[in-house]
């Protein structure tokens, strides 16, 4: 992989990061800016037939995401992990990472809610990357 | 120790190569995983304050086929998550980092498990084409069903 493509790979996992850290902030208007204006995703568990979306475009995902939010307050962080760019030129890849999601409760100590992974297509627009798909991969229903 | 901030971008790329590892050992997919091993690459490894230990297995084809058999013998969906990166050597031709691993399990229908915390010490030879895995030194802290 070359130098100048080295910098990509920095700029994708950091839109991974900014996308998981305006979830968890619930940062509904950051989260949209993120995605191109037709992206598509959706979310399902593991060898089950569980899933929602997909949804259409930043907007529905965005508000999708907002409804997702307001029903888990008790969550804290999707933290990310061992992220891995599987093609990349220069203004196209795929990523995927490892996930980790953990709840808290007031007063209580933090849990390890579900594992998972996402798996995106990303391209350059206009100077920064945005998410044209976006699946997350459960290991188990929530 | 080298000033990472100085090379963030070879190291990012060294990461991709042994996260992309642990996601082939994750998915026992060992044809691939071996594709990221030096030919006379070799692998060790040892639980803390255990007898246990493994290796030292030399040759990407013999790595891979110990760890065929071990992944084979698991059950549930296993996730090594690897953070806190620090890179000893990062040169043109050659890299050492160190990262810490979290060992997570799901089994059907049941929450999240640790199995483990542990360490994994990478090294990494540059071929002209590509970043490859010459060894990687386990050090888990607790026993691995």
């Amino acid at each position: 992989m070359e130098p100048d493509c080295e910098t990509s790979m920095l700029e994708i996992v950091d839109l991974l990061h900014a996308y998981v850290w305006s979830f968890d902030t619930n940062n509904i208007e950051r989260l949209k800016g993120l995605f191109s204006v037709d992206a598509v995703a959706k979310e399902r568990v593991h060898d089950s037939e569980r899933s929602i979306g997909p949804w259409h475009g930043r907007e529905s995902i965005g508000d999708a995401l907002a409804e997702v939010r307001a029903a888990n307050p008790h969550w804290r962080s999707h933290q990310c992990t061992t992220p891995v760019i599987t093609t990349l030129t220069a203004n196209s890849a795929s990523v995927k990472t490892y996930l980790s999601l953990y709840s808290c409760e007031k007063g209580k100590t933090p849990e390890l809610v579900v594992t998972g992974e996402y798996q995106a297509k990303v391209s350059k627009l206009s100077g920064s990357w945005k998410f044209d798909a976006l699946d997350l991969t459960l290991d188990s229903a929530i | 120790m080298t000033n990472t901030f100085a090379v963030t971008g070879k190291a990012q790329a060294v990461l991709n190569v042994i996260h992309h590892y642990v996601w082939k050992l994750d998915a026992n997919e060992m044809d691939g995983l071996a594709s990221l091993l030096c030919e006379d690459a070799a692998t060790r490894g040892v639980s803390r304050r255990t007898d246990v230990s493994w290796g030292e297995w030399r040759g990407r084809e013999e790595i891979a086929r110990q760890l065929r058999q071990i992944r084979g013998a698991q059950t549930g969906r296993r996730r090594h998550q690897l953070t806190t990166p620090v890179f000893f050597d990062l040169s043109e031709s050659n890299a050492v980092v160190q990262v810490y691993l979290s060992i997570l399990s799901t089994l059907p229908g049941k929450k999240p498990e640790l199995v483990t915390t542990g360490q994994y010490r990478f090294s990494l030879r540059r071929s002209p084409e590509e970043w490859q895995i010459a060894a990687i030194e386990a050090e888990f802290d607790g026993k691995v069903a």
